[in-house]
């Protein structure tokens, strides 16, 4: 029995540069949520703006990935999207990045626009498609590679840019009791310390000093003025009107990794 | 091989003498040609001659050059156009055609001074993802990644995981008898411990794939008969 898809994913390898080039867009668009662009590389690869976070003039758009590696990408009910104007056929991959405005505008090319009521079923074949553990798999896995490298130079000149907006953080106290707790993860692993969090509705940033870690939530511009509530472990470490959509929290304890925060920390409106 | 850069970056600038163009239109064919014969089965490419016509190649090379007209920046940029790159943009376009509801308008021929002077295609605004797609289609993906995934499971279960997913399809599938020597509790529990795997591989339960009675029937011609003469010859 034959295995095309063995020799596709071959054929796909052999395609893939040495170094990745990206081609600037001779006519660059501002991206919008909704916009399907196609990034500038070879072999091509394919987004949908699926969110757009902004603080201040910064922009940050999540997105999802299409390809046109149809055989490749297809796990059973994969999203399919037509484009007749350039008669190409592009299909889902089961995972989404972070890309920055100025990145999108500069090496991607503007399509088209989604339609809203598929908007959500694009994030839905996201996040709860697993990914299988066949060629298929490899060839997902292989197009994250290829985008990781711009999905976290986005994350972090987001957080650089956004971190330079000189603004006094509104300063809540952790209490000592939940400081302490918080050293049942003092044994964690350092090989998987990471110092930026992206959270459903913040990002945040770990700042250590000699003795002592802070860390600063960066949160959409919109919740100033609502009632927002932040919980740390379980515990609510600030309830009431939020001023600031830059946090502070001080201080936690001196870890080799916090990418627990990711899972214990919460923000709420 | 050959490098098509040189030539590409002279149509596109329109400097190509028409016998060149002929020449790159006859290459295109039999790019064309072999993305059919190494990539889709016999069926799919007869599906095209039946609705396109004898031309069908000729029409799907006319559609490649508009398809790299548009990829012109990155052509470009890219010092060594290869066959395979082509190749993979012939595929799409395959692709694409096969996703039509399908052959019912016949493609018009393309002018090309038309499309020297055209600039961007059009942005489309509201695009809907597609609900349906041709039966030939799926079928044809379906085939290719069951087939692929048979091949994945022949090489990561064991033995005897794959003498216990038989034993399962078999018995409880097709209400088949079988002639395991092992005891059916043993070989219960073994399932058991068996589906999570399977769901780990597959990334889908394995009753939940688009199309599991094909799946159960792959998994019996390429799995199963080859260990029930196995089990045959060791019983006698």
């Amino acid at each position: 029995m034959q295995d095309f898809i063995k020799e596709e994913f071959e054929l796909y390898k052999e395609l893939l540069q040495s170094k990745e080039i990206l081609v600037e867009v001779e006519n660059p668009k501002p991206p919008k949520v909704r916009d399907i662009r196609e990034l500038q590389v070879f072999p091509p690869i394919y987004l949908v703006l699926l969110d757009e976070l902004s603080y201040y003039n910064e922009k940050l758009f999540k997105a999802a990935v299409f390809t046109e590696e149809i055989e490749l990408g297809w796990l059973g009910h994969t999203p399919i999207l037509k484009l007749d104007s350039i008669k190409t056929v592009l299909i889902q991959l089961p995972f989404w990045v972070y890309l920055e405005e100025s990145f999108l505008s500069r090496f991607s090319h503007k399509l088209g626009r989604i339609s809203q009521e598929d908007w959500l079923k694009l994030i839905e074949y996201a996040e709860r498609t697993i990914i299988p553990k066949t060629l298929q798999g490899e060839y997902i896995h292989l197009v994250m590679k290829r985008l990781m490298p711009y999905n976290t130079a986005s994350l972090l000149d987001y957080l650089e840019k956004i971190g330079t907006y000189e603004e006094t953080p509104l300063i809540i106290q952790i209490p000592q009791t939940l400081s302490k707790s918080l050293m049942e993860y003092s044994y964690a692993k350092a090989a998987a310390s990471k110092n930026v969090f992206k959270g459903e509705n913040f990002f945040a940033i770990i700042e250590k000093e000699k003795s002592k870690t802070r860390l600063i939530i960066y949160l959409p511009q919109d919740y100033i003025g609502k009632k927002v509530t932040i919980k740390l472990k379980g515990e609510k470490v600030f309830e009431g009107e939020l001023t600031k959509n830059k946090v502070l929290l001080d201080s936690l304890p001196v870890l080799l990794d916090y990418s627990f925060l990711e899972e214990e920390l919460d923000v709420q409106i | 091989m050959k490098n098509y850069k040189l030539i590409l970056e002279r149509f596109f600038k329109n400097q190509l003498s028409s016998l060149e163009f002929k020449s790159l239109l006859i290459n295109f064919k039999k790019i064309i040609k072999k993305t059919f014969d190494k990539q889709f089965s016999e069926y799919i490419e007869n599906l095209f001659a039946k609705y396109y016509g004898p031309d069908y190649l000729e029409t799907l090379s006319h559609e490649l050059l508009l398809k790299l007209i548009y990829k012109k920046n990155i052509v470009l940029n890219h010092s060594f156009i290869h066959e395979n790159y082509l190749s993979s943009i012939a595929k799409n376009l395959i692709y694409y055609h096969l996703s039509l509801d399908f052959f019912k308008t016949l493609e018009k021929e393309i002018n090309f001074e038309d499309l020297y002077l055209s600039e961007d295609p059009e942005e489309q605004e509201n695009l809907k993802l597609e609900e349906t797609l041709p039966k030939v289609m799926v079928n044809y993906l379906e085939n290719l990644s069951l087939a692929h995934a048979v091949r994945i499971l022949k090489a990561c279960l064991t033995s005897k995981e794959i003498e216990t997913l038989c034993w399962y399809i078999l018995t409880y599938i097709y209400n088949q008898e079988t002639k395991y020597k092992v005891n059916k509790n043993v070989l219960y529990k073994r399932w058991e411990r068996l589906k999570p795997k399977l769901k780990e591989i597959l990334g889908y339960e394995y009753y939940e794939g688009t199309s599991p009675s094909k799946f159960f029937e792959l998994i019996k011609s390429e799995l199963c008969e080859k260990i029930d003469y196995i089990i045959k010859n060791r019983n006698n």
